[in-house]
């Protein structure tokens, strides 16, 4: 699903230009949000078709939140959303155990950071593919 | 070394004095039998025999005593323990004190006795008050049994070897007198003694409990420090990887030769440090878990499952994989990812570190409470000096060098710590040039 429109949000600017600019290589549509609200705001107005989020940003909790608050809309319920993170390093939550528990964490995809361009692109790919 | 319980070790004085009754009252038995069966002795067997059926109800109680106490749940309570303990020495002084007197009150060579019980009880309880009120418990006793044979209110038994030597002591003043008194003063002293010993050593057991624990704290507080300042270390270094993976892309074009192979370095180097940075992340993060998550989970799936995943790697690297589970190696509670984690870490190091045309085996063998799991490969093997090493953290065999230069030397550091926090252990044997065989047990429950 090439054109598709990706969210990404993560609060550091660095990891932005570089993620946005290898999505953007491969004709996908990227709006970029540097937090939870910005984020929030941009889900509403750009309706994207996948989001990108970074669990741990100011707050540890931040990208959960966001990824719940999300599957509880109606209209974003579809949605897939791939988490981005290191987080279980800090907190001890295993991201791969955890996925399976899809009201705890509710997240369709997880990669470690930093990422491999060809492993992001497959799986957002893959995500997409599934999504349509 | 694991510190007791202070109302468990009672707990277990309490049985321990059952135990060395029981041998008391056997000991007690044959003797007796032996002296008037076999030798023919002239002493009072009938109340030998019924002092040993004492000290057998004294066990009998005490014992349906705690038995009851484990029921009802109340094991754990310190006093109800020390009651027990105190019960147990109080009937032991009165059994001794007539065990005195049928073998020859003040002249039985069996008033040591009562030193036994001062000496436990001082060092048991360490409380020097009872200790004291025991001595002189033991001190009333056996000068009533003097006095009472004395005053020939209770009749005197001899023992039959002193028979001919002191029949009479007993009746003599100055004897009981200076027995009594010499008697007194020892256990007097004997319990001033001990106490002060138990008393300086209980302290000092404090004293390491508490430096063992303050060193914990610490511990704790540094693994906090490394984790926290690595994750802020492996954000600007995936931030750094991530710039470089634009440019290795060539989304804004191609670069010549030379700035590629610059570029490429830098990837490279920024990918060895990540996995460095993420192995000692894992590392701390295992340190720091007071308790893994554990779970009951077929081991011998995870196995199964390790070696499907691998398969491919071994075979493109023409390694023979091969696996021997022994049909009883089902279930056991674990971390199933952890232990997963391991396999998977144990094999890739096993492939990593063995020639084409070599063959690796994943043997599990249940061995009761335990299942053992050995890795065994035909690779390049370790230095018989650096089997012990090579558990350590940040070391790296001489001779793994030049397969792979970016090794992390956690892995094994990893693996160890997962599996002691299983309750298990790992260990290796190896030949150079002939193989290595990684062995961990882990117990079933």
């Amino acid at each position: 699903m090439k054109n598709a429109k990706i969210l990404l949000v993560d609060d550091d600017p660095d990891v932005v230009v570089s993620i946005k600019a290898i999505l953007e290589n491969q004709q996908y549509r990227v709006v970029t949000a540097s937090n939870k609200e910005e984020g929030q705001e941009k889900l509403a107005s750009e309706k994207p078709d996948l989001i990108i989020l970074d669990v741990m940003m100011e707050t540890k909790h931040d990208g959960f939140e966001m990824s719940r608050e999300i599957r509880s809309d109606p209209q974003f319920d579809n949605m897939p959303i791939l988490m981005l993170t290191s987080i279980d390093e800090v907190t001890g939550v295993n991201f791969k155990a955890a996925m399976v528990n899809k009201e705890w964490l509710p997240a369709d995809g997880y990669l470690d950071k930093p990422v491999e361009p060809k492993d992001l692109l497959s799986e957002i790919e893959d995500l997409l593919a599934q999504e349509s | 070394m694991e510190l007791v319980n202070h109302t468990t070790r009672l707990v277990n004085q309490a049985y321990w004095l059952i135990k060395i009754r029981w041998l008391a009252t056997t000991a007690l038995c044959l003797l007796t039998s032996l002296g008037h069966i076999v030798f023919k002795l002239d002493i009072r067997e009938l109340a030998l025999y019924i002092i040993a059926i004492a000290l057998i109800c004294e066990n009998m109680i005490a014992l349906l005593w705690l038995y009851w106490l484990n029921r009802s749940g109340t094991i754990d309570n310190r006093a109800v323990i020390k009651r027990v303990i105190f019960f147990q020495i109080i009937v032991d002084l009165f059994i001794v004190t007539s065990l005195i007197h049928f073998s020859g009150g003040i002249q039985s060579p069996f008033v040591f006795f009562y030193m036994f019980h001062v000496v436990l009880w001082s060092i048991m309880l360490a409380m020097t008050n009872i200790s004291y009120l025991v001595a002189s418990i033991a001190v009333i006793l056996l000068g009533s049994i003097a006095l009472l044979e004395y005053k020939e209110i209770l009749p005197h038994n001899n023992l039959p070897i002193l028979k001919h030597l002191t029949q009479t002591l007993y009746q003599d003043s100055f004897y009981v007198i200076g027995m009594l008194s010499v008697f007194a003063v020892t256990l007097y002293f004997l319990v001033f003694m001990t106490s002060m010993v138990s008393k300086r050593l209980r302290r000092q057991e404090e004293a390491y409990k508490e430096a063992n624990e303050k060193l914990h704290q610490k511990d704790t507080i540094k693994n906090e420090y490394v984790l926290r300042i690595t994750h802020d270390i492996k954000g600007h270094l995936a931030a750094i990887n991530s710039c470089l993976s634009v440019v290795t892309s060539n989304i804004y074009g191609e670069l010549d030769e030379k700035q590629k192979e610059f570029v490429e370095r830098a990837y490279a180097r920024s990918i060895q440090l990540i996995n460095f940075v993420r192995d000692l992340l894992r590392l701390t993060r295992v340190r720091l878990e007071e308790k893994f998550e554990k779970s009951e989970f077929s081991l011998r799936q995870t196995i199964i499952d390790t070696i499907e995943n691998n398969i491919k790697y071994a075979r493109d690297n023409l390694i023979e994989l091969n696996a021997s589970i022994d049909p009883n190696v089902e279930n056991i509670t674990g971390n199933q990812f952890s232990i997963q984690e391991v396999l998977y870490n144990l094999l890739m190091n096993s492939i990593q570190y063995t020639h084409p045309g070599g063959d690796i085996n994943i043997c599990a063998k249940d061995q009761n409470s335990h299942i053992l799991i050995e890795v065994i490969d035909t690779g390049v093997g370790i230095p018989e000096e650096e089997q012990e090493l090579i558990f350590n953290e940040f070391y790296r065999g001489s001779n793994v060098k030049k397969f792979s230069k970016s090794g992390t030397g956690m892995g094994l550091s990893i693996i160890k710590q997962i599996i002691i926090r299983h309750g298990g252990n790992i260990w290796v044997s190896s030949k150079i040039g002939e193989g290595s065989t990684f062995s961990f047990t882990l117990p079933k429950e």
